[in-house]
């Protein structure tokens, strides 16, 4: 275990970064929101006192392997997201992991899984609504999501992520980062792909039997998705080379962009059923990302 | 695209809020508060609680004494018994009814005290007489306090002409 | 640890997480708790939210007077609250039923089945009346104590 690898999971981008980050991601998205509504908005430590104030309420007592398994998924979803964070290419090649694209989109996918479980583990039949509605959307989000990653990875020969991270000249790369930035509200189940955790509509979705502690580190694991997912995109678009604070802060701001960006199409917008948001991912975004991983693969190998 | 256009003239306009919380507090002179009654002038006719919808206004009477009772915690805000009022001693405040925590907290209850009137011989006189009483006080909060105001009622004659009409 | 409770009492009163319930009203008290999350009042300011789940909620924040329909509801809905909680009745009619006193459907005023904190008077009370209620339920649930024993029962 070289210091490198600690540094990267712990300090930046890892654990002591993205826990603050996360709050203060979730709550750009929460102001950014309310200005564009003509309100206030809340106060910037307002994620801060939410978690605190949920780690400290009495959770109702549980029995069995339902008691577990209910704790078991939100903590799974905040390693995981902890992991993909530290493996983002923020730095230059050589310091800390060596990671590739199909790990970290393992990671990624992580939190949806746990959500959906933990949906069908609640016993609560809005909690399976929920769940269902989320599986089905997943899998058209993630046809996307997954061939955006290929065509990125096609055209620059490689699934290494030092290698793909950093803008680059090539078009199939601009291509697959608007084929992922597609995908991001759904995964974070932002307006126009809400549909999921239908706030109001289903009693919170799969996390409406989840109180106290364990809600806490859901609301952790969905502010920790926000920083991860930015970040990816982020790693995408950075302009390459430069020293290490300058790539960090970099980082950071172009992050924040993208966070004040999926702010606005999140205020545009309202929540699309479940059959419009599936029909939006199969037939155009799923078409269009055939269509490039084919003119990737026919330039990379053809000319 | 015009969705974009609003969401940035938002942006541009800023907030419409009020800054929370506010000390001001947003009513005008024709809120409608809670009802207060004027314990001088109350003939205890009791017509504001026949008016009243919700029975939130109670009046009830023996010998010469009658004591009005007010729960806002039952009250519709309606302004029936407002309407009502021939004397016009009932009218609503114009600020906001206070919060709190135990049902029935906020009743106010007026105890008066009305001797039967002494006809005056002439009515020049009891007006004069009227100048010349200072009405006590009365206690319009939940302690139930019995406060008399019996040096009143000749001046009641001159103020209220329906009295006139008892014979 | 005394300066972590301190900042547990100072998180639990600027994050009120409210859940309404309407017990038959008729939804002008609603509208009207609606009206404060709207841009001229806008209590997100205060850190306040609705959730979606009881479960997820503070305050329960309740309308109207209590129906016969709604009974089990309410107190089903009080029970899954988690703990430290508070109440707020919104209104006259969970107060004392206000016009529909001596109903046969409606089962009475509120206090008679679950501890209400704080009462907000009005027909529909002002939405800065409404959250001058919210917040001093907050303080309330703040300086309420979670008993040791539960919080360390086992979730086996």
């Amino acid at each position: 275990m070289n210091t490198s690898l600690l540094i990267h999971i712990f300090l930046f981008p890892g654990l002591l970064f993205a826990v603050p980050a996360s709050w203060f991601y979730v709550w750009g998205e929460r102001k950014a929101m309310a200005r564009m509504q003509r309100r206030i908005g809340p106060p910037l430590l307002q994620p801060l006192y939410d978690f605190v104030k949920l780690c400290g309420k009495r959770t109702p007592a549980r029995h069995g392997i339902e008691a577990d398994l209910l704790r078991l998924w939100p903590a799974l979803s905040v390693l995981s997201m902890v992991g993909a964070i530290a493996m983002l290419p923020v730095f230059a090649e050589g310091r800390g992991f060596a990671g590739d694209a199909v790990v970290l989109v393992t990671l990624l996918e992580i939190p949806s899984m746990c959500f959906i479980l933990a949906g069908f583990t609640s016993g609560s039949i809005f909690a399976e609504v929920g769940a269902i509605r989320e599986a089905i959307l997943n899998v058209a989000c993630n046809a996307v999501f997954l061939l955006s990653i290929v065509t990125i990875a096609v055209m620059a020969k490689t699934f290494r992520l030092s290698e793909i991270a950093g803008v680059s000249s090539n078009p199939g790369h601009w291509i697959g980062v608007f084929g992922i930035l597609l995908c991001i509200p759904a995964k974070l189940r932002l307006n126009p792909f809400s549909t999921s955790s239908a706030e109001q509509e289903i009693y919170s979705g799969p996390l409406t039997e989840y109180a106290g502690a364990a809600l806490a580190m859901w609301e952790m694991a969905h502010g920790l998705e926000w920083v991860a997912l930015t970040g990816f995109v982020a790693t995408m678009i950075m302009p390459a080379g430069g020293a290490g604070w300058l790539r960090a802060l970099s980082f950071v701001a172009i992050s924040f962009a993208l966070v004040l960006l999926l702010s606005i199409s999140a205020a545009a917008t309202g929540r699309l059923t479940l059959e419009r948001s599936i029909r939006f991912y199969w037939r155009w975004a799923a078409i269009l990302a055939v269509l490039a991983v084919s003119a990737t693969a026919y330039m990379r190998f053809v000319s | 695209m015009s969705i974009f256009h609003l969401l940035f003239k938002n942006l541009r306009h800023g907030t419409v809020s009020y800054p929370m919380p506010h000390k001001h507090q947003c009513t005008s002179n024709e809120y409608r508060g809670l009802i207060e009654n004027d314990a001088e002038r109350c003939v205890g006719c009791g017509q504001c609680a026949y008016a009243c919808p919700s029975d939130a206004i109670e009046v009830t009477r023996s010998g010469d004494n009658f004591s009005w009772s007010y729960d806002p915690g039952k009250c519709a805000f309606c302004g029936c018994c407002i309407d009502r009022c021939k004397p016009r001693t009932l009218r609503m405040e114009s600020k906001l009814p206070p919060l709190y925590s135990t049902q029935g907290e906020l009743k106010q209850v007026l105890n008066m005290v009305r001797k039967r009137p002494v006809r005056p011989a002439a009515a020049p006189a009891a007006v004069a007489e009227k100048k010349a009483v200072a009405p006590a006080p009365v206690e319009a909060h939940a302690q139930p306090a019995s406060i008399a105001v019996s040096e009143v009622p000749v001046a009641q004659t001159a103020v209220n002409p329906r009295k006139e009409d008892w014979k | 640890m005394n300066l972590f409770k301190q900042f547990l009492h100072r998180c639990r009163r600027k994050s009120p997480a409210l859940f309404h319930l309407n017990t038959g009203s008729c939804n002008g008290c609603d509208i009207e708790m609606i009206t404060c999350l709207s841009p001229r009042y806008d209590v997100e300011q205060l850190g306040i939210h609705l959730e979606g789940s009881p479960r997820h909620a503070d305050i329960l924040c309740i309308t109207g007077p209590v129906t016969r329909n709604t009974l089990e509801a309410v107190k089903t809905v009080y029970a899954q609250v988690c703990e430290p909680k508070a109440v707020v009745a919104l209104g006259s009619c969970p107060a004392s039923c206000n016009v529909f006193a001596g109903s046969p459907v409606i089962e009475g005023p509120l206090s008679k089945y679950i501890p209400v904190d704080v009462y907000v008077p009005g027909c529909p009370p002002h939405p800065d009346a409404i959250a001058a209620g919210i917040m001093r339920a907050a303080k309330i649930l703040a300086d309420r104590e979670v008993p040791e024993k539960a919080k360390g029962e086992p979730q086996k």
